[in-house]
């Protein structure tokens, strides 16, 4: 009899279990249609256009046994028009046999116009879906966002794939949904890259004239509305700042005979100290960079301590204006792009607090840059003299 | 000897009186042996038996009352015969157990051929007290009840007529398998021998690795009809008194009619009976039953069965094969480890891919999710489903191939090997990475040593895909909670089963989180005591010679 009462209870406990939320949210994977990206734009009546792509499982050959070849792109886009998101995110997922899943998205990118009309909604929208990683890398279009959707893949399975190794590999800033949702407490204030998009003919492609998508500028927001961008050079500036560099290649004039020099990041660390002056507030950027020569056009003797140290300080001058060049164009559209705020708070917690709400404009007025840039040339290279000196020493 | 203390058999031949009267002697948990108190179990007993104390002195007195028990015994032989000339006599035994040839030889003819006629008594006293006769041991007994159970042990009996005193002849004689090598726990580099059915013999392997005299083993008899020998072994000094204690008063409560296997034994006595896991661990080989009495561990030998068993357990023991202390230390280190990991992997693989795969897909990397997304695109099944039916089908396999004949077992495995890996993902009934989750787990379950162990982890696989199928990677995690709170409630002996996990003894983990060299495993595990650990003075780490005598 105690072993039934014990049985008992035990059954109990297990019915008990059941209650819990997650029991019944059980959908077979292959009743799923897993977002690969997500595309933003605006829509003409003033809605929201949404655009999801998901990859085709069915399509991929692998896994599958018997049956022809799979025919066809294995991933594939749908296209809502709404009067906010949820409402064509509803569209979408009513037209689909498939349960829409937020979770393996890799990317937000958003159409230029609707960037520059506040990317709020979609914050919220992200903030919102749990199932939504926070991970995700956020990028603008230069046009439409939907136009990057259909970029031809050519070293990767899908489209999406091209656009998020960009920002895995930081060829550009990575941005992702967290660092937007963070900035809304310095005001809505983000930098996020920018995409290029072109028309080219690749060899491997039947189809002329295919879409190719670069990475380039660096979109400015301020109160998450976009009102500017960074250029090519000072791209560089933002992702030494914010210590998000990781490889880059310089090419300067060599300090000797002018000829070009390049040189490949192959470390790099940012620090930032801010100093609290009564009349400004004074970030101190310390960068220590390590480079590699890779190509000399320049006769200047690598093997030499004393001219490599002329290199290092054309280098050191180099990365300096390029982060100037970023920090003015942040100050001249008044927002604190790459949340330098954060570094007061930090140090003087409790003078932040006075002038939080006020910070957009302390930052336009008040901020200065100060840059002490270290650069170290470690490695010449296979080659002891370049090329051209061994020319003009056998003659 | 100390009181309470059995006298170790010396020779291979058991007593007469078997373990009955010393078992008797060895302390009050053995009073209640089930010989003595047999007397009050008439209702389980087939023959109603006329009470043997009844029965006179009379040679044809008792004969009858052999003939009326061994009534329809048909391999009962009772041989009477006249010794010089007057004195009569008669041999009972049981044919086929005795060796009737030697006792022809050796005391037959003495009784026989001995010239003068004397009385029985005379002669008894002669070949008692004179030692003539040439058998070592033989016992004179008064009571036929005590005679019948030696008879049926493969003793033979011969009565005087006139004369109180019977004599019993150890002749016994036994069809049994030489020692052979192990059928479960194989080693690479080890000892290749292991127990055999004659409890004897297992003795003996077991007394030739211990050869001192703390090795105890204490006779024991169960089963109301099959008298089956038990020996309690244990290291005296090193094992706990209270343990053994512990053992023999579980001992004593075992009432049953017939021991065929030492489990009989075990269920008897273990610590939690509904438990699904194994609380004591059962061992063929003789060195690893030697080896754990040397750490402290008291061991049951069972007449009958080559499998004996060990107590106290603890989990990471069953996770540990005799191999481990035979190779080298980081070998076996690694070894172990492959087995911890994979032993998770036995019980919770199938429940992961479940749990992920229906619940929690953003956690698979998008090419692998893609794959298993391709792969389960055709299958009709939901893969609860489908990993009940594979794993069902990878069981029915495994227990087909174990209980076929063993000619066909091969075909079995290569048949059903092909029909569910390949013809299965073929049609489409099955998604491929199913079968491969369900094999890894099939080989995971083999890497456990102990195959009880490894069929408790089977078992509990179900349950938990079951909770995973319907709750996802909470119904895992409410698993485990459960298993884990079952775990570290249960005892082997009083050992926490989880130790020395918990409760937490870093020092044993010189044996569990890795095999420490044998120089450096100075003390015993203190799981069975805290005294007398101490198993070698000093590490004696060796090194090279010195400078000072080097050469």
């Amino acid at each position: 009899l105690r072993i039934i009462k014990r049985l008992l209870l035990i059954a109990c406990m297990l019915l008990l279990i059941f209650s819990l939320t997650a029991c019944w949210s059980r959908v077979e994977i292959n009743n799923r249609v897993f977002i690969n990206g997500i595309f933003v734009d605006n829509a003409e009546n003033g809605g929201v256009e949404l655009t999801i792509a998901f990859p085709l499982p069915n399509r991929l050959t692998a896994g599958q046994s018997g049956g022809g070849a799979p025919t066809g792109a294995p991933y594939s886009i749908v296209t809502k028009q709404g009067v906010n998101l949820a409402d064509a995110y509803f569209k979408i997922q009513s037209d689909l046999s498939k349960e829409i899943n937020w979770g393996t998205a890799e990317l937000i990118v958003l159409g230029k116009a609707y960037a520059e009309q506040g990317i709020g909604p979609i914050l919220e929208f992200a903030a919102r879906e749990p199932n939504l990683h926070l991970n995700i890398y956020m990028f603008v279009a230069p046009r439409k966002a939907k136009e990057i959707s259909i970029v031809t893949p050519i070293l990767e399975r899908f489209p999406q794939e091209i656009i998020r190794k960009y920002a895995r590999s930081r060829n550009t800033m990575d941005t992702t949904l967290k660092d937007c949702l963070a900035s809304i407490n310095y005001g809505g204030d983000i930098a996020i890259p920018m995409l290029t998009i072109g028309k080219t003919t690749i060899k491997s492609e039947d189809k002329p004239n295919v879409t190719w998508v670069g990475n380039d500028n660096i979109a400015l927001f301020r109160n998450t509305r976009m009102i500017g961008d960074i250029q090519s050079a000072d791209r560089l500036g933002v992702m030494w700042l914010k210590n998000r560099m990781r490889n880059a290649v310089l090419t300067v004039p060599s300090p000797t005979d002018g000829k070009l020099m390049s040189f490949s990041l192959s470390r790099t660390q940012t620090k930032i100290k801010p100093i609290w002056d009564t009349d400004a507030y004074r970030f101190r950027v310390t960068v220590n960079a390590q480079f590699m020569l890779i190509s000399s056009e320049s006769s200047i003797d690598v093997k030499a301590p004393e001219e490599m140290k002329k290199v290092e300080s054309v280098l050191e001058k180099e990365i300096q204006s390029r982060m100037e060049g970023a920090f003015k164009k942040s100050k001249q559209i008044g927002a604190d792009n790459y949340q330098l705020g954060e570094y007061l708070k930090i140090y003087y917690p409790s003078k932040w607090k006075k002038i939080k709400a006020d910070w957009q404009r302390e930052y336009q007025n008040k901020a200065m840059l100060e840059t002490i840039v270290d650069v170290k040339i470690r490695r010449n290279g296979a080659e002891k003299k370049p090329i051209w000196i061994q020319i003009s020493n056998r003659r | 000897l100390r009181r309470g203390k059995i006298k170790l058999k010396q020779t291979g031949i058991p007593s007469a009186n078997g373990g009955t009267g010393e078992a008797a002697k060895a302390g009050s948990h053995f009073s209640n042996n089930r010989i003595t108190s047999e007397g009050q179990r008439k209702d389980l007993s087939p023959v109603d038996r006329l009470p043997a104390h009844s029965v006179g002195y009379e040679l044809g007195e008792r004969l009858d009352w052999f003939r009326l028990e061994l009534e329809r015994c048909s391999d009962a032989i009772f041989h009477p015969f006249v010794a010089q000339g007057s004195l009569h006599c008669v041999l009972i035994y049981m044919k086929g157990m005795t060796d009737v040839d030697m006792f022809q030889e050796t005391v037959l003819k003495g009784i026989l051929s001995s010239g003068n006629t004397e009385c029985a008594t005379d002669l008894i006293r002669r070949m008692v007290e004179f030692q003539q006769v040439a058998v070592m041991s033989f016992k004179q007994e008064t009571e036929v009840d005590k005679s019948l159970e030696a008879v049926l042990d493969g003793h033979i009996l011969l009565m005087f007529d006139g004369e109180p005193n019977m004599l019993l002849f150890p002749f016994s004689k036994m069809e049994k398998r030489s020692v052979s090598e192990p059928f479960s726990e194989n080693v690479v580099r080890g000892p290749r021998d292991s127990f055999i059915e004659d409890i004897q013999t297992n003795l003996t392997l077991l007394r030739r690795r211990i050869k001192s005299s703390s090795l105890k083993t204490e006779e024991l008899h169960y089963g109301l009809h099959t008298k089956t020998t038990v020996y309690l072994v244990y290291m005296e000094g090193i094992c706990e008194p209270r343990l053994i204690n512990e053992v023999k008063s579980r001992l004593s409560r075992i009432d049953l009619d017939g021991v065929l296997g030492s489990s009989y034994i075990e269920e008897y006595i273990e610590d939690n009976p509904y438990s699904p896991f194994p609380q004591m661990q059962y061992t063929e080989r003789p060195d690893t039953l030697a080896g754990s009495l040397l750490e402290g561990r008291i061991a049951i030998m069972v007449d009958g069965t080559p499998i004996q068993i060990m107590a106290p357990v603890t989990l990471i023991m069953f996770l540990h094969s005799a191999e481990d202390y035979y190779q080298r230390f980081y070998q076996s280190t690694w070894i172990r480890w492959l087995r911890y990991m994979f032993m998770a992997v036995s019980l919770l693989m199938p429940s992961f891919y479940i749990a992920i795969s229906t619940f929690h897909p953003e956690m698979l990397p998008r090419n692998l999710l893609l794959a298993v997304s391709a792969a389960r695109e055709i299958t009709p099944f939901p893969a609860l489903v489908e990993a009940l039916f594979l794993e069902l089908m990878f069981e029915v396999l495994r227990e087909g191939a174990l209980r076929a004949p063993k000619p066909v077992g091969q075909s079995i495995s290569i048949v059903g090997g092909l029909v569910i890996g390949q013809a299965a993902v073929q049609a489409g009934i099955v998604s491929a990475p199913m079968v491969i989750i369900v094999s890894v787990t099939g080989i995971a379950s083999f890497v456990i040593p102990h195959f009880d162990f490894g069929l408790s982890l089977r078992l509990l696989r179900f349950p938990i895909m079951i909770l995973a199928g319907t709750m996802g990677l909470i119904g895992i995690v409410i698993s485990m909670i459960l298993i884990s709170m079952h775990l570290i409630t249960l005892r082997s002996f009083g050992t926490p089963y989880l130790s020395p996990l918990t409760p937490f003894w870093p020092e044993d983990f010189k044996d569990v989180a890795i095999r420490a060299p044998w120089w450096a495993m100075d003390k015993r595990p203190s799981l069975y005591g805290k005294k007398n650990r101490k198993r070698a003075d000093a590490i004696l780490r060796p090194s090279l010679p010195g400078e000072e005598e080097g050469d």
